[in-house]
């Protein structure tokens, strides 16, 4: 008794750049909503130029990260500087339940585009506004890429060698972060308006919802004692075992067990002479300190064994021990082929790809797989003409003065 | 403006750390939401093996368990335990849980046996490798997650003999958003049908969507992708320099010719700006340790605020690398933080330094109260919601089923 898909009828826009604009509507397309993305000409998304790019050969309808974040959603071109292509988005704006975007509050002052305007123009409309710093407070213009947001939240502080520089979340995840709070929250402020028709702001910062990472114990800590945490380099020095070592043909995750699964391992390991040495034998009574030590007890073990092997011990043995995949490991593994997770797009330039699946399986409204991401300005004639009821003689001019 | 969940009714079952945090963000945004645990087997939150300073120890329950309204206690180790977590399900819009499937299934509360409860049941399982598959019994701590999913592979220092670092602990956030998410988009569905569902969530699933680039890449340059540190494949500068004072950072990134020339105009030496080397995107992530070099002296005199301050002026994306201690005194965050009302005896409200990061116009939510202790409203809840005796009660409690 499928009733079609979950948020089938919700009519989105996004206007965005990069990310996490596109990675929030992308998590609406996956459950059913219809997604209108407004690129800017004659360049449109960022993301296009980002690859990567099939064989390396780079092209704007091609890009790897585009391709990726734009499936599932019709895409127009309008150039918000003009007022024709202004009143062409407030047009959309009038017909759409929600609004997402990315740009900095002061570049959507200068465009006139801001809450109070879009809000005057459709009192019902959930306007969705990401960016790092968020929509007050002293640093709200500041400049910002994944890398600032990384950084500004805490979180890069926390990550990478103690004697080295913090690392940045890996390949823009901040930016990920961004959408998926904002995804999150939009579906809030719909709730909201189910109950009294009308629409508003939601304001995500970047860096704040990262910073939720930092959970406030992590503050009380510091005003309590002082301390506050560092980098922990490729170990967790509370616990033992908390770390990734060098096995046969990658690395191995051994992160964290109780005191049967670690004298289960040592079993496994065939109980060797140092194990029945007291200080290495209960975990508990364990001295932290001779970590290293026991790292280097361990990794001959493990050297000579591959990941897969040394998978498939562990899992016998109900150690919850498990390897860094690599992520053509991860598109191999059985699992996710195993529930159909992975989503197949066909671009008619780009070709045949794979790509991340839906985040979560419903039981009775499916996500339904998603159509490529569209080229630039595709999706024109459709939206503008069947939507907003323009001509085309009207596309036709829109067209040849740069407007779309 | 109501607030956006108010007159929904959500059963939080679950531990650890994801399915507390989204329950208390729903509480926050007005649900009633009833926490349900057992002294049959504690939750970390409430006794962690973990030290920590006598603050932490006592508010740690108290902040993942905030926002709800009602604490009870069901032991399903017990028949009549199940068998009144049905009645909770009679009573709830929404269900969620982390039990495994396994135990779910042998319980006889997997959504199959409580959908025909309860109409429009909402089942929310979140899970570390989902309900079915070879591997639906998977058990994983979040940064192992990490591992499988491919995170840890990306996370080092490029040239580190591969040596990957651990990532920071984001499955368990993650999912506790993505939950909500999920949740959300479900009752949506229910409000315009009238149809309930199961949630099947897994972290496996729900992560790799960060990584949708790498996975691209693999497939388009048949290269898989290795640690690279900060470095960009479009920019440069973009790193995080060592500043004057000790274990202090700045990030900086360039990401168009216009920022480029404001960070050579900040920076100096006046020929920076017509530098060959450093002419273009292109040639700055060719050149990009010569430019790295350049930049890191600069930083390396200055303080990471004074350094992000100077370089945000001129309009070139920094910021300090922030730790705890920095972003509790950071005037930006200070200002961010002050929407979060704490009205309790046992905190001050600057105590709390964030609450709920999204922030809606017309309905922002609150804190409604800090985490009381488990099964403290057993008597008012199962009398005045499920209708049970005094009686019954009492004899429940006595036979450790309300435990």
């Amino acid at each position: 008794m499928n009733q079609g898909q979950a948020l089938q009828g919700l009519r989105v826009l996004e206007f965005g750049d990069y990310i996490s604009a596109a990675y929030c509507t992308r998590l609406l397309a996956h459950y059913g909503a219809e997604v209108i993305k407004i690129e800017r000409p004659p360049a449109g998304d960022l993301a296009r130029r980002h690859g990567p790019f099939p064989n390396d050969g780079p092209h704007p309808e091609k890009s790897g990260l585009f391709l990726l974040l734009n499936a599932g959603k019709l895409g127009v071109t309008l150039d918000p500087e003009t007022s024709t292509g202004r009143a062409l988005l407030l047009d959309l704006v009038r017909q759409a339940d929600v609004l997402v975007e990315n740009h900095r509050p002061d570049e959507m002052e200068r465009w006139d585009l801001t809450y109070e305007t879009l809000g005057a123009v459709n009192p019902s409309l959930v306007m969705t506004s990401i960016t790092t710093f968020g929509q007050s407070g002293p640093n709200r213009d500041r400049k910002a890429y994944a890398i600032t947001a990384s950084a500004a939240s805490g979180v890069a502080f926390r990550i990478g060698d103690p004697a080295r520089q913090p690392l940045t979340m890996p390949y823009d995840r901040a930016d990920y972060w961004g959408g998926m709070n904002a995804a999150t929250a939009t579906m809030l402020a719909i709730m909201a308006r189910w109950k009294s028709g009308r629409g508003q702001q939601v304001d995500i910062s970047t860096a704040d919802c990262l910073n939720t990472y930092n959970n406030p114990l992590d503050y009380l800590d510091y005003v309590d004692t002082g301390y506050y945490p560092r980098r922990n380099g490729h170990r967790n020095p509370a616990i033992y075992p908390f770390v990734l070592l060098p096995c046969k043909d990658g690395y191995f995750g051994l992160i964290v067990g109780n005191d049967r699964q670690w004298a289960r391992f040592l079993e496994v390991m065939g109980n060797p002479a140092w194990a029945n040495d007291p200080r290495y034998k209960d975990r508990n009574a364990m001295d932290l300190q001779r970590k290293e030590e026991l790292d280097n007890l361990i990794k001959p073990w493990l050297a000579q064994r591959t990941k897969a092997e040394l998978w498939e011990i562990f899992r016998k043995n109900r150690i919850p021990w498990h390897p860094v995949q690599t992520v053509d490991e991860l598109l191999e593994w059985e699992q996710l082929k195993a529930r159909d997770y992975w989503d197949r797009t066909e671009h008619p330039d780009a070709g045949a790809w794979t790509l991340p699946g839906a985040p979560f399986k419903l039981s009775e409204t499916p996500a339904t797989p998603l159509s490529p991401a569209p080229r630039l300005g595709a999706d024109n004639t459709r939206v503008y003409c069947e939507l907003l009821g323009l001509s085309e003689l009207d596309m036709a001019r829109l067209w040849r003065t740069s407007i779309i | 403006m109501t607030l956006p969940l108010e007159g929904y009714r959500i059963i939080d079952f679950t531990q650890v750390w994801a399915g507390p945090q989204i329950g208390a963000a729903l509480g926050d945004m007005g649900a009633e939401v009833v926490r349900v645990e057992s002294r049959a087997g504690t939750d970390v939150q409430r006794n962690s093996p973990v030290e920590k300073s006598p603050m932490r120890q006592k508010l740690d329950s108290q902040w993942y368990y905030r926002s709800r309204s009602d604490y009870i206690t069901i032991n399903l180790l017990k028949p009549q335990g199940v068998e009144l977590l049905k009645r909770l399900v009679q009573w709830g819009d929404v269900l969620v849980l982390n039990l495994s499937p396994k135990t779910q299934q042998a319980l006889g509360v997997d959504y199959a046996s409580l959908r025909s409860l309860k109409p429009g049941l909402i089942m929310a399982s979140f899970s570390a490798a989902g309900q079915d598959g070879p591997w639906s019994d998977l058990l994983a701590f979040g940064p192992a997650i990490s591992c499988i999913i491919g995170t840890e592979s990306l996370v080092g220092y490029p040239g580190g003999q591969g040596q990957p670092m651990l990532h920071i602990w984001d499955p368990d956030p993650a999912m506790g958003v993505m939950l909500g998410f999920a949740i959300l988009t479900a009752l949506y569905h229910r409000e315009r049908t009238g149809q309930g569902q199961l949630i099947d969530l897994a972290f496996t699933e729900m992560l790799p969507g960060f990584l949708g680039e790498p996975i691209l890449e693999y497939q388009m340059s048949g290269r898989a992708p290795e640690p690279s540190g900060n470095q960009h494949p479009r920019m440069a500068p973009h790193e995080i320099y060592a500043c004057r004072d000790e274990d202090t950072w700045v990030s900086i990134a360039v990401g168009t010719e216009q920022e480029w020339q404001a960070l050579c105009h900040v920076i100096g030496p006046p020929e920076l700006a017509t530098d060959d080397r450093f002419s273009d995107s292109y040639r700055r992530v060719h050149h990009r340790a010569e430019l790295d070099a350049i930049v890191g002296a600069w930083t390396s005199k200055r303080t990471h605020v004074e350094a992000a301050d100077v370089l945000q002026q001129a309009g070139v994306a920094a910021a300090p690398a922030f730790s705890v201690a920095d972003l509790y005194h950071d005037p930006h965050d200070v200002y961010r933080r002050t929407s979060v009302k704490v009205e309790t005896p046992d905190l001050e409200a600057g105590d709390v330094t964030y609450g709920i990061p999204w922030r809606l116009s017309e309905t922002p939510g609150s804190i409604r109260q800090l985490g009381r202790p488990m099964g403290s409203d057993n008597h008012r809840f199962f009398s005045s919601q499920l209708d049970m005796s005094p009686d019954e009660i009492d004899r429940l409690i006595q036979e450790q089923v309300i435990y």
